[in-house]
């Protein structure tokens, strides 16, 4: 019982991890998904950023000079991104 | 012989092993030859070592759960009469058990993280894996073959029953202790190990910082939790009054804990200054070094002796592996300095930048100060063979600046802004809470406070009136701005700004914290021995020894004191019951019999009424009591809610509009 019981746990591992490598290679589409995905999350990541030195200028804890620089960085930063995102869009 | 149960558990665990190193393999040449195929291969291994971890660690509980004597470890940690609650709790009661819950933990993480990053985050993904299936390498290597939990017990011997656990073990606090502590100790694993991947890919951004940010926060609520409840078990069942010891086994925990908190402050400026790259670099590799350092102080034996550390084959492969981390990371950061430096200086003292600069100066040094303490025993005995004790004073005397310190630049660092502050801005910021806290210190100086008592109840006063204003003037934006009343902007600018909010929540909570830590300075005791009908007096109150009666329940006997507390002068307050309990009372070997005082508080805002039941002597009718007065300590565990609610509200993701 316990020796069937190794062998049932070794093998269907060892199929479950071997498997992919007996597959032919491909173009991985999953990839450019993923890679959108990431520029997606770090497009919101800018934005959410721009909204908090908005209320970090409104506090006086930017002074009007570091606000406006601070705030077109982010926006170079972001329009940055959604020109990789759409160029991967167009893929 | 052990049973089909038992070899599933001991496969699984040698099988871990095996795919744990197969997942290395298989993802080294993936980043050898680009081939996804190796890639798709190793996270199934990666997948399939977290899986068999969990199972083996589910079969050992089981055996605990249906008390499987054939396993030492279960007959050394549970006996019939254990209750299951912590038949389930000795799973991480002993040396092999809690490693294995180690790797459990770990292996719940690796799931997490590669489910969270199945499509995102690929170039990191790799080399995040093999760092943290290393780590869980690395601890299965312990579990197989230093210290295995499903080690049979000797041919020929037959269980009747096991030892059963420590009593003081058998509290529901000290069953949820461990596991939280561990959630963070070992939860550092996964910002350590995108930190890692971050500077080998040399991705000098602050990307690996947005990926981890909320993991960190979750790690680090969960250590913070696993930290208070230890000290509220520390209160409630060691009978010595306090929650805080400065044990080795407390240091360990606070480590870590000091530095992630300096991590957690110091991203931000990397993300919103892009300064401190490297630093943020060396805080996380610290932190998790302290990690394992932390498991290695507590597992290795090396507190009670260096010798007992000597003799153990697990102390020195833990300092190995600590050494590895710290030379390997500390070599990494060095070869990608020139990609981490960056332009940007802080520009002025006044500044938001060296508010935070500072603060992570104060955690460092204070972490440093824990650090020599607990390892100067171990040190004195290693170089002069005799071992030279460092008490609660030293870390008090050290402890107490400069956490009062820390509770300034609490109050400080969030009014200052960044880059430079104006002097129109900083009398602006300052000058209502400096008039306030003085005001408070006039206060208290006139009902006699001194000494640091008068300074943490002041900075106390200051850091609160600072917080509160950070409101006030979030909420009079949002007037100004859109015009709306006063509790829809309070509530939209919390909705809004979580992690800054969050944040001032938490330090409110620490506030309070310092407000019951400071109480510990008005502490009264009595420690006396009285028969029933005695009365006596302590602070203000008298006590009355009622009566004593006694119960046998299922895993101990226990004699009952009722205590009768009244405030001279003013009436009667509460009825207190502390027991003095035997454990294993029926086993026929006296010496295996334990005795234990469970303990009985009243508690108020004001201050606890805490009595220990500390030995009774049948023939003599004679009840020994110890009877303390501790002002202000519920602040201690209301400043504690607080926190958590703090953070996880920090940490909660905002809802984005599609």
């Amino acid at each position: 019982m316990e020796i069937l019981l190794i062998f049932i746990l070794f093998a269907g591992s060892t199929i479950l991890v071997a498997k992919p490598l007996f597959r032919p290679i491909i173009k991985d589409t999953k990839m450019t998904t993923a890679e959108l995905k990431n520029l997606e999350e770090q497009k919101l990541a800018l934005y959410h950023q721009i909204k908090q030195i908005e209320l970090e200028s409104e506090l006086g804890l930017l002074t009007e000079e570091d606000y406006s620089s601070t705030r077109n960085r982010l926006k170079i930063e972001a329009s940055g991104l959604i020109g990789q995102i759409n160029e991967l869009k167009k893929k | 012989m052990i049973n089909t149960f038992a070899t599933l558990g001991a496969v699984s665990q040698n099988l871990a092993l095996g795919f744990s190193l197969l997942t290395i393999i298989l993802l080294s040449l993936y980043l050898k030859n680009n081939d996804s195929r190796l890639f798709i291969s190793g996270r199934r291994a990666a997948l399939i070592s977290a899986a068999l971890v969990v199972i083996s660690t589910l079969v050992l509980a089981r055996e605990l759960i249906v008390s499987n004597f054939n396993l030492e470890y279960v007959a050394h940690y549970t006996s019939r009469a254990t209750p299951l609650l912590y038949k389930i709790s000795a799973l991480w009661a002993g040396q092999a058990g809690s490693l294995l819950f180690w790797v459990f933990i770990l292996a719940i993480y690796v799931l997490i993280t590669i489910y969270q990053n199945w499509n995102s985050n690929q170039a990191l993904m790799p080399w995040v894996i093999i760092i943290v299936i290393s780590v869980q390498f690395f601890f299965l290597f312990m579990t197989n073959f230093i210290t295995n939990p499903f080690t049979p017990v000797e041919a020929g011997i037959i269980v009747a029953d096991g030892n059963g656990l420590n009593p003081l073990l058998q509290n529901v606090t000290m069953a949820i202790h461990p596991p939280t502590l561990y959630l963070g100790y070992v939860g550092f694993a996964i910002p350590f190990a995108f930190a890692m991947a971050a500077m080998i890919t040399k991705d000098s951004s602050a990307n690996w910082i947005r990926i981890v940010r909320r993991w960190t926060l979750v790690t680090w609520l969960a250590l913070g939790i696993g930290i208070l409840l230890g000290a509220w078990w520390a209160y409630q069942e060691l009978g010595w009054g306090g929650y805080w010891a400065w044990d080795p086994v407390e240091n360990a925990s606070l480590m870590p804990w000091l530095t992630a908190t300096a991590f957690i402050h110091s991203i931000i400026i990397q993300e919103k200054r892009d300064m401190l790259r490297v630093w943020n670099m060396v805080l996380i590799i610290t932190t998790f070094a302290l990690s394992i350092f932390g498991t290695f102080l507590t597992r290795s034996g090396i507190m009670s002796s260096v010798h007992s550390f000597a003799t153990s084959s697990l102390g020195p492969l833990f300092l190995g592996f600590v050494f590895l981390i710290l030379a390997g990371s500390f070599l990494l950061l060095i070869y990608r300095l020139p990609i981490l430096r960056t332009t940007n200086r802080i520009e002025s003292f006044i500044s938001r930048e060296s508010g935070f600069l500072f603060n992570n100066v104060v955690f460092i040094v204070m972490c440093f100060a824990v650090f020599w303490g607990t390892m100067f025993p171990v040190l004195t005995e290693a170089v002069r063979g005799t071992k030279i004790t460092v008490g609660a004073p030293f870390f008090n005397q050290v402890n107490i600046p400069i956490g009062l310190a820390l509770l300034l630049l609490t109050g400080i660092g969030p009014l200052l802004a960044w880059r430079r502050t104006s002097k129109a801005r900083l009398i602006k910021q300052f000058s209502w809470p400096i008039m306030i806290s003085l005001v408070g210190l006039v206060v208290l100086l006139l009902i006699g406070m001194k000494g640091y008592i008068l300074v943490s109840f002041t900075l106390a006063i200051f850091v609160a009136t600072t917080i509160l204003l950070e409101f006030f003037a979030g909420i009079m934006a949002r007037k100004r701005r859109f015009g709306e009343p006063a509790p829809l902007a309070f509530w939209r600018i919390l909705r809004k700004n979580r992690h800054r909010y969050g944040g001032y929540i938490v330090h409110f909570s620490i506030v309070l914290m310092f407000v019951g830590f400071t109480g510990k300075a008005f502490d009264k005791e009595i420690e006396i021995a009285v028969r029933a009908g005695d009365k006596f007096h302590l602070a203000g109150y008298e006590f009355e020894l009622d009566k004593i009666s006694t119960i046998e329940r299922s895993n101990h006997f226990a004699w009952i004191a009722h205590l009768r507390v009244t405030e001279i002068g003013a009436g009667p307050v509460t009825e207190l019951f502390p027991e003095k309990r035997i454990y294993f009372h029926r086993d026929p070997d006296q010496r295996k019999r334990q005795p234990h005082s469970e303990l009985d508080i009243h508690t108020t805002l004001m201050q606890d009424i805490y009595s220990v039941f500390s030995g009774y002597d049948s023939q003599t009718e004679s009840a020994s009591f110890k009877i303390m007065i501790n002002p202000l300590v519920n602040w201690v565990w209301i400043g504690s809610y607080i926190f958590v609610i703090g953070t996880l509200f920090a940490l909660w993701p905002p809802r984005r509009k599609q």
